[in-house]
């Protein structure tokens, strides 16, 4: 019986950091785990329970971004769970104590923040269609076209959009990150949509957060007719502590 | 504990400020991310394939080509002027009608007026590496 019971593990806190009344998966109480200092977040599992879905990953994201709120975490990766006791949990906090440290240090006093500024689909077409005179000529060229027609002046034209919508893209998402970036003390551009002009996770001193929506909130009221800003968290520097496998 | 500790702004309301617990924002904030121990920890407890299918994939492909000239085709240019980004925040600074924004200003004009030619080479293969806008759309859901 004993035997299938694992930990789900959600990160590493420093040793003291109270995780009382907190729930994780399965609404098990999460404890904290210490070691040298250092504290592996957990919550018992049971190991042949059904696979994890978007339950669990918002209940993981719930744990570490609630101790993000007020301290400093490394979260793990979701689905990160542990089969061996407890001793081995002190174990691998020794392993890689040094690590653990030299982040939690970086990472301390500062939450993520993500980015998003989407265009608004008809107003960056016409501007592509205005200042491209290839798109502009390809454009008018098609316009006769039954709709649904796979014209290969119409490929022509939607590839000529796609390369002008990629320049424009490079210059505006330089605009706003120019805005953004003095608030921010490390950022990485994640892969956005087909009319996203930037997507980045953005790491921030907790001080400076309320600056950053004012500046945002200026930056979108000024760009509304071209673009939309969304700006999600602060949650846990989920992009900030690195994927590689530390073993 | 509360996770939603950030001050929801009143004013204004032109940036969205969602509340980070939404699974679509979840799962494109945290999934892949984070640190693996792989001596001790197995990976198993993932089973959301169906939201991370074509997750990352992009295939400039002739159907996006095609979506993007008939999309371009149906527009109603008579309605749009439009300004560019540097004159709306240009216009932003000369009407003071926002302080906050000013001290940005001077950096966005250099990034404007400085050369973006060079960046055009790359540009070409841009769009690929973007996810398609179905899985956004299917996430956002």
């Amino acid at each position: 019986m004993l035997r299938d019971v694992g930990f789900y593990f959600y990160g590493v806190v420093r040793a003291g950091t109270d995780v009382a009344g907190l729930r994780g998966l399965d609404d098990v109480e999460v404890e904290a785990v210490e070691h040298g200092g250092l504290g592996a977040v957990i919550s018992s599992l049971a190991l042949d329970r059904p696979r994890g879905r978007a339950a669990e990953l918002v209940a993981h994201a719930r744990v570490v971004d609630a101790l993000a709120a007020v301290t400093e975490i490394v979260p793990a990766q979701f689905g990160s769970a542990l089969e061996h006791d407890l001793t081995e949990v002190a174990a691998f906090l020794e392993d890689q104590a040094d690590q653990f440290r030299i982040l939690l240090d970086r990472l301390c006093g500062k939450v993520q923040l993500t980015l998003r500024a989407t265009y608004n689909e008809e107003q960056v077409l016409t501007e592509l269609v205005q200042q491209d005179p290839v798109v502009a000529e390809l454009r008018a060229r098609t316009r006769h076209l039954p709709a649904g027609d796979p014209h290969p002046e119409l490929v022509r034209l939607g590839e000529a959009v796609s390369r002008a919508l990629g320049r424009k893209r490079v210059e505006d998402a330089d605009v706003l990150l120019d805005v953004v970036l003095p608030h921010v003390i490390h950022h990485v551009v994640r892969p956005g949509g087909e009319y996203d002009v930037v997507d980045a996770a953005l790491l921030v001193d907790r001080t400076a957060v309320g600056a950053l929506e004012e500046q945002l909130e200026g930056l979108a009221e000024s760009v509304h007719e071209r673009m939309h800003l969304r700006l999600v968290g602060p949650v846990a520097p989920y992009d900030f502590v690195g994927t590689s496998t530390w073993a | 504990m509360t996770v939603q500790t950030s001050s929801r702004r009143s004013g204004g309301g032109y940036l969205e400020r969602p509340a980070p617990s939404g699974l679509a924002d979840v799962v494109e904030t945290i999934l892949d991310k984070g640190i693996v121990i792989d001596a001790y920890v197995r990976v198993s407890l993932v089973g959301i394939e169906l939201l991370t299918v074509d997750a990352r994939i992009v295939i400039a492909s002739v159907d996006t080509y095609l979506r993007f000239a008939e999309a371009s085709s149906r527009l109603d240019l008579y309605d749009k002027g439009g300004k560019d980004l540097t004159e709306a925040i240009g216009d932003l600074q000369e009407t003071g009608a926002s302080k906050k924004v000013g001290g940005a200003v001077s950096g966005v004009k250099k990034a404007i007026t400085g050369s973006s030619r060079d960046e055009e080479d790359d540009d070409e293969d841009r769009p690929r590496r973007r996810p398609s806008s179905r899985r956004r759309e299917a996430a956002r859901g």
